[in-house]
């Protein structure tokens, strides 16, 4: 949790906002397909299209200073309808690559998605913001046109600060005579590897993340190719006039994406745009310790319960759980085991664990894997509280009881006569078997699951979990005996509380007339 | 050392010390924090991978299989054409943000009606002191193995160096020589803006000395030039012949 509550405020502002945006894009895109929950995989999308155009970009291209720019020209307009188009398609692409990143980490940052357990991903996105750029302006310079020119010297200026080399390396492009092809075969093999490096920290970068979102949503990979060959055809990307080492570039069509920094090392110079870049990278790098997030005890598995198969294993997003050995005799193969460091405190764990059931004796209820600060045992009081609490007055049928999560529309803020509601770390955490045992107590006819949007899950995949165990096809399922007109399913946000809250009315009203219908109104 | 490792002397080793020394704990660090299970993983990481692979593979195979069976359509429900136009202007805004921002608006990076001077060569001071023969006895006072005729100190002058553009002076700066002691080349990198048109440029340097007087420059050039709008003119020096080069 964050130390201050003023930070607390900003955030849940920031939060907000973004929470609101999320809703406007929910509209056309749904859930699902809202780009902005999809920037992560959009951006690996956007490194394919660069990838695939690159490749074919290159072998148009001819790697001589002198044969360079001219061999750009002729892809560009001889060859429009294709190597125009591919040249543009790999532009704009890594422009819109920068954009998504940014949307992405921010996302991330803002959502508190990023300490502690997750410093790894974050800490390696850090690189992957220097590749990015490195990629992107290595790019530009072999055009070889006067903002190649322009950004190439400026580049080497900056890298002359740091005067690792004796003589500079601007020298390179002091005169027309002065830039070999060798020089100029560097250049292009630094942007061949900045890619291939860039893919390599894009891959560290999501190792931890167990079953990575990589691809994005068909819709949104049609949309995003759609709109960028439309960009092609409206606005073709082009050249400067070509690379004059006599002259000076002057008035440059810049692409500010990835060269935003030139200007300001123009006027602040290199020593200060080194301190600024090393200092927000180390800054940005430090993020998830900043302060450090405290969160509740990690799982616990009880031995004597586990019979090692495999669910919590399959089911924990962060890659905490692994399955080893059998250390205690009994004749099974292996047995959980919970990295303390990995986990979360999510609880789908929890959840996915088939002893996990709560109809049995309270004495007896221990599960395989639990957590600590709300273990099953708890986890049942709660919905047996509730459930007294609506069962006292008939008049409150149809009762209803809410389970949600601490992330999305609050249940607390929803509770009323008839309505009792329950929030755990994520509703990934509630065993299937819950509902089913809720519905069999007196006084509930109806049992509402709520929790993040989808493919907004703060645990990452607690909703989608949950959803298919009610659809029954993930273990542990749903027993098919419940009725699924009792049970529904409606992610909110948190902005989305009153949305909710007349979801729930109108859930009452048609479990009302379920209960007519059957003829045993209450 | 750069001679004692038969690397061109005019790069200055030291600079990559700091680069030697980090390079192995960055790269430590970062084999630590979790480079390891990428290029080295352990038996038991190795194993775990195995293993959650194939469950997952089992628990995707059984899901579809299950879905299959129920008749189940777990699919994206159908956009409206609504949808579709609002998706539509989504990425009509995104695209137009990207065209926008990929070359627009323009950057001024230099005056268009301005030329520009520059100063860039790389040059040796002299030494600052001559090399002394050591006499018998402080050559005994010597560990064996340090026992070199001649005694010299390896330390060059800081070049100095003025530039004057039409009579006014619009430059003077020292170039340290590089090295930790001081032994290098010594290196100018200068960029001056200047008006398109005829100019008298005289550039002058000591390279034996601070402080010597005006007058008596090791080298100087004076000369007159015409340039034009955007061009560049080059201030260099030639070691070999010992004289400025414009280009
Ligand atoms: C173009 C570059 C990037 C790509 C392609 C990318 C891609 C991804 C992907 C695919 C995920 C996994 C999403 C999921 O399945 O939950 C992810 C997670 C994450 N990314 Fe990035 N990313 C990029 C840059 C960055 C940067 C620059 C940062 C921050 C400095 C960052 C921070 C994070 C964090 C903190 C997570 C963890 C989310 C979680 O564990 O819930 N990413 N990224
Ligand atoms: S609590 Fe969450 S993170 Fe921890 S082991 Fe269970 S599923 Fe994994
Ligand atoms: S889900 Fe439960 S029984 Fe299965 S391996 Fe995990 S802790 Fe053991």
């Amino acid at each position: 949790m964050p130390s201050s509550s003023s930070q607390i405020n900003f955030r849940k502002r920031l939060q907000n906002a973004v929470l609101h945006l999320e809703a406007v894009l929910d509209r056309p895109f749904g859930p699902e397909w809202n780009p902005l929950r999809q920037m992560g995989t959009l951006s690996f999308f956007y490194y394919w299209i660069v990838a695939a155009s690159g490749i074919y970009v290159y072998i148009l291209f001819d790697t001589s200073v002198g044969g360079a720019y001219q061999s750009v020209e002729v892809m560009t307009h001889q060859q429009w309808y294709l190597g125009g188009i591919v040249r543009s398609l790999h532009r704009y692409a890594s422009d819109a690559m920068i954009v998504t990143m940014v949307f992405h980490l921010s996302r991330e940052f803002i959502m508190d998605r990023y300490r502690d357990v997750r410093w790894f991903t974050w800490f390696t996105g850090v690189p992957i913001i220097w590749m990015l750029f490195i990629s992107g302006i290595s790019g530009y310079w072999l055009v070889w046109d006067m903002l190649a020119q322009y950004i190439a010297i400026g580049s080497m200026e900056w890298i002359d600060w740091l005067g690792i080399f004796g003589e500079p390396v601007a020298n390179n492009f002091l005169t027309p005579g002065s830039l070999t092809d060798r020089f100029f075969t560097l250049l292009v093999f630094m942007h061949i590897f900045g890619p291939l490096f860039l893919l390599f920290v894009m891959w560290i970068h999501v190792m931890r993340v167990s079953q990575p979102k990589i691809n994005p949503p068909r819709g949104l990979a049609i949309g995003s190719l759609v709109m960028f060959v439309v960009l092609a055809l409206a606005k073709p990307a082009v050249s400067h006039a070509p690379a004059d080492l006599s002259m000076v570039p002057s008035e440059l069509n810049m692409d500010w994406f990835y060269m935003f920094l030139y200007p300001v090392f123009d006027t602040w110079g290199a020593g200060t745009l080194w301190a600024l870049a090393i200092g927000i990278s180390l800054i940005l790098a430090a993020m998830p310790w900043m302060p450090p997030l405290k969160r509740p005890k990690p799982a616990v598995v009880y031995l004597e319960k586990c019979n090692g198969c495999t669910r919590c294993f399959v089911d924990c997003p962060f890659g905490a759980v692994s399955m080893v050995p059998r250390t205690d005799g009994r004749p099974f193969e292996r047995e959980a085991v919970v990295a303390a460091d990995l986990c979360t405190s999510c609880g789908i764990c929890v959840g996915s664990c088939p002893v996990s059931t709560p109809f049995r004796r309270t004495e007896e209820l221990v599960t395989g894997i639990d957590l600590p600060d709300l273990n099953l045992k708890r986890l049942r009081e709660k919905p047996v509280k509730a459930v007294e609490r609506i069962a006292t007055t008939a008049e409150e049928r149809p009762g209803v009881m809410v389970f949600g999560c601490e992330y999305g529309a609050d249940t607390n803020t929803v509770e009323k006569p008839g309505v009792a509601g329950l929030s755990m770390p994520c509703i990934g955490m509630l065993p299937p078997s819950f509902m089913d045992f809720t519905l069999s107590q007196d006084g509930v006819d109806g049992v509402l699951i709520t929790g993040c949007q989808s493919c907004d899950c703060f645990n990452r995949l607690g909703n989608r979990w949950t959803e298919e165990r009610i659809a029954g096809v993930r273990d542990p399922y749903l027993r098919k005996r419940v009725e699924r007109e009792r049970i529904k399913v409606f992610w909110a946000s948190r902005i989305q509380e009153q949305s909710l809250s007349d979801q729930i009315d109108a859930f009452r009203k048609t479990l009302g007339t379920l209960a007519e219908s059957k003829g045993d109104a209450p | 050392m750069n001679e004692f490792l038969g690397i061109d002397p005019s790069i200055p080793i030291f600079h990559l010390v700091p680069f030697i020394v980090f390079s192995p704990i960055f790269f430590l660090v970062l084999y630590h924090l979790g480079l390891k299970e990428i290029i080295n993983p352990s038996p038991e990481v190795r194993e775990q991978k195995r293993l959650l692979k194939e469950e997952q593979a089992r628990e995707t195979d059984e899901r579809h299989a299950k879905i299959k069976a129920s008749g189940l359509k777990m699919k994206v429900a159908k956009k409206t054409p609504l949808q579709l136009l609002g998706q539509a202007v989504f990425f009509a805004l995104f695209g137009l943000f990207v065209i926008y921002f990929s070359s627009s608006p323009v950057y001024v990076a230099h005056p268009p009606e301005q030329a520009r001077v520059m100063l860039s060569f790389t040059h040796a001071g002299q030494h600052r002191e001559e090399c002394k023969k050591r006499s018998r006895e402080e050559l005994a006072k010597l560990a064996a193995n340090m026992r070199a005729p001649m005694n010299c100190s390896r330390e060059r002058w800081p070049l100095v160096i003025d530039l004057a553009l039409d009579g006014k002076k619009v430059y003077q700066g020292v170039a340290i020589p590089a090295g930790l002691s001081r032994d290098g080349h010594s290196s100018f990198y200068q960029k001056f803006p200047i008006d398109a048109g005829t100019h008298r440029i005289k550039v002058g340097m000591w390279d034996s000395g601070e402080g010597a007087s005006q007058d008596e420059y090791d080298f100087v050039l004076e000369h007159s030039i015409d340039i034009r709008p955007r061009e560049i003119l080059v201030i260099g020096f030639d070691n070999a012949s010992g004289q400025f080069t414009l280009e």
